[in-house]
């Protein structure tokens, strides 16, 4: 902002902190319920200030699971959750990148056909297609897999729309030097394109790991074994129907550790993401 | 090295023909410049020869050898782009290094040549900087240098010398030419500047339209210029011309106004343009001038003045000495110097030379 009066940049802080601070909160009572016995959080009112049983309560999700509720350890369920978001953003940059590369760089025939087939697919949201897709990955013999978890997601028409849009911002003389250099189409994709795109592939690791991460019904769907559960299909098991007790503070530890994998992304790439976003000069 | 040689060669996307049926001569160690107002095929033809585009009929020769159908990195040539076509994520030694590395050179090879091609060009502090981290001109030297290192047959220059200021340009104008001297190779340079053109060619081409109007050296194309086009093209201000129909007394003008102009008899009665270049009028005495011109605006250049004026309704311009400062509206006697007229033929704009 341009101005400079001392009552507007109060207001403009306060009402930052407050956001912050309405975002925060939840996070906040999630973390001090993972650190206090179940009996505790059943009464009233909340606690506000971390109890003694934060290490325990981690040492029991993480090791053992949850008493009574139906899900195996946490540190399993996590393991499953890495994979699954690490295959679905690894695998849709991998076929991503290599789509919009054949498609800007190359001619063959029914190639306009092929991007727009590829572009119709953004508008068709996974749950659309989740029926006959649940059947092909039934019918592999896929259910319980790392494979059927994860390959099914990766088709991205966003990622390969990205990846042209930034291909076609790079100047041809660039592959016609290379052309001249003697570099063959994918020589010039491995020594030329990739590294160019590397802030863009950073940005796209970070979205697509955390769309990877918080898949609920498609995991619900093809797994059926405890030991197949990511932990985000985990937390919802953790509360069991009918009178049971529910155990607050293991299901807000799990929360807990449901949420570190993704702010750590975050986190770490956070510089090559704003830059892979915002940066145009190449 | 190699001549290289283009024989009737011709370029069509689709039924829009953009060259049509080029033949150029190139001697080994020749330095060319093509030089050609913007769309006149001129850059579609040094990618012709560079091999990044298809060539629709006709042949391409380096050496003995018809390239038409080989890969770029086959024809033994290297390209200079107009804006570089730097790798951004590379240092200057591994810009220069990336082809001989993909030949499969020894690494000690390369690096001779890196060091030799930095020695030339004075790149020695640079080799690991990146591209962004340079300046216009030491990004062309970097261009120019990945060219060196790779010992072609031919070099190609697209426009390079486009995208730098009017004090660079003059730099590396001499530059190219210094290095031309040192390595003698076969050189094709395309630009729209004709002052680059004329400093720089050994023998230029003047293209338009997809053909050649005129290729020669550039004292003939500017003494003798093959066609009206070339004659208004290569100049600078523009040459003058009066169209006009000869008779026995002198040049008829198309407004009416007569010119007394010695015609050459072989030309008499035909349909003419005349062309005097702005820099071969000069102030006389009304009697002696050929004709009078009402000053319209002049413009000081320093070493000398231009007059922009009107002979009847045609705006003329003459490039007189700086003495010379003639007032709006006033009336100036003009001759031409002794055997500084043109004459074209209207219809086809090719020049005559009655003997």
């Amino acid at each position: 902002m341009i101005e400079h009066r001392p009552g507007f940049t109060f207001f403009c802080h306060a009402l930052l902190i407050a956001s912050i601070a309405v975002v925060l909160f939840p996070l906040y009572i999630g973390f001090i319920a993972s650190t206090h016995t179940a009996m505790r959080m059943l009464q009233y009112p909340l606690p506000l200030l971390p109890g003694a049983e934060m290490l325990k309560n981690y040492a029991t999700v993480l090791g053992h699971g949850v008493e009574g509720a139906s899900t195996a350890p946490v540190g399993r369920m996590m393991f499953n959750s890495l994979v699954m978001a690490l295959s679905i953003a690894i695998g849709k940059i991998v076929i991503s990148i290599l789509s919009a590369f054949a498609i800007v760089y190359f001619r063959f025939p029914l190639k306009n056909f092929f991007f727009w087939m590829i572009f119709i697919t953004l508008m068709l949201p996974v749950e659309v297609r989740i029926l006959p897709t649940y059947k092909v990955v039934a019918d592999l013999g896929l259910l319980d897999t790392y494979a059927g978890l994860s390959v099914p997601l990766i088709a991205s028409a966003t990622a390969t729309f990205l990846f042209r849009q930034f291909f076609l911002t790079i100047p041809d003389e660039l592959m016609e030097a290379a052309r001249i250099d003697g570099a063959s189409a994918m020589r010039f994709f491995w020594d030329i394109v990739l590294p160019l795109s590397k802030t863009n592939i950073a940005a796209l690791f970070v979205i697509l790991f955390i769309y990877g991460w918080n898949q609920y019904l498609w995991p619900l769907l093809v797994t059926t074994q405890e030991n197949m559960y990511t932990v985000v299909i985990g937390i919802k098991r953790m509360i069991p129907g009918g009178d049971a007790a529910v155990s607050w503070n293991l299901v807000m530890a799990t929360a807990m550790l449901a949420l570190a994998p993704p702010a750590l992304v975050v986190l770490v790439m956070q510089r090559w993401f704003v830059k892979g976003l915002v940066d145009t000069e190449k | 090295m190699a001549k290289l040689e283009l024989r009737n060669v011709k370029k069509s996307f689709g039924s829009t023909e953009i060259i049509k049926g080029v033949s150029i001569d190139i001697a080994d160690g020749e330095f060319v410049v093509i030089v050609g107002p913007s769309g006149c095929g001129k850059s579609t033809l040094l990618r012709m020869v560079a091999g990044l585009e298809a060539i629709t009929s006709g042949e391409i020769l380096i050496g003995d050898r018809i390239v038409n159908n080989l890969e770029p990195k086959d024809r033994d040539i290297a390209m200079v782009f107009q804006n570089y076509a730097l790798y951004p994520h590379m240092s200057v030694r591994q810009n220069m290094a990336y082809g001989l590395k993909i030949r499969g050179l020894a690494k000690s090879d390369i690096e001779t040549r890196v060091q030799r091609a930095a020695k030339i060009l004075e790149l020695g502090g640079l080799l690991t900087r990146r591209p962004r981290e340079l300046s216009g001109g030491q990004r062309q030297r970097v261009a120019m240098g990945r060219a060196i290192v790779r010992e072609p047959s031919v070099f190609l220059f697209d426009e390079p010398l486009s995208n730098l200021d009017a004090k660079l340009r003059v730099q590396m104008r001499f530059e190219i030419q210094k290095l031309h001297h040192n390595l003698g190779t076969t050189s094709v340079y395309v630009t729209h500047d004709q002052v680059e053109a004329m400093t720089l060619a050994e023998r230029m081409v003047v293209m338009s339209a997809g053909i050649t109007e005129q290729i020669g050296t550039p004292s003939e194309v500017y003494e003798r210029p093959a066609t009206q086009f070339v004659a208004g093209f290569i100049g600078s201000p523009a040459m003058n011309f009066l169209r006009g129909r000869a008779d026995a007394s002198g040049l008829v003008l198309a407004d009416g106004g007569r010119l007394g102009v010695p015609v050459p008899a072989a030309l008499s009665g035909r349909e003419l343009v005349l062309g005097i270049r702005p820099e071969h009028l000069e102030v006389c005495t009304p009697n002696e001038a050929l004709f009078t011109l009402q000053t319209e605006m002049r413009e000081m250049l320093g070493a000398d003045t231009l007059v922009h004026g009107l002979f009847g309704k045609e705006l003329l311009v003459a490039r007189l000495s700086a003495a010379e400062h003639p007032s709006p509206g006033q009336a100036l006697p003009l001759r031409p110097l002794p055997g500084s007229l043109h004459w074209f033929d209207a219809a086809s704009g090719a020049r005559l030379e009655p003997t």
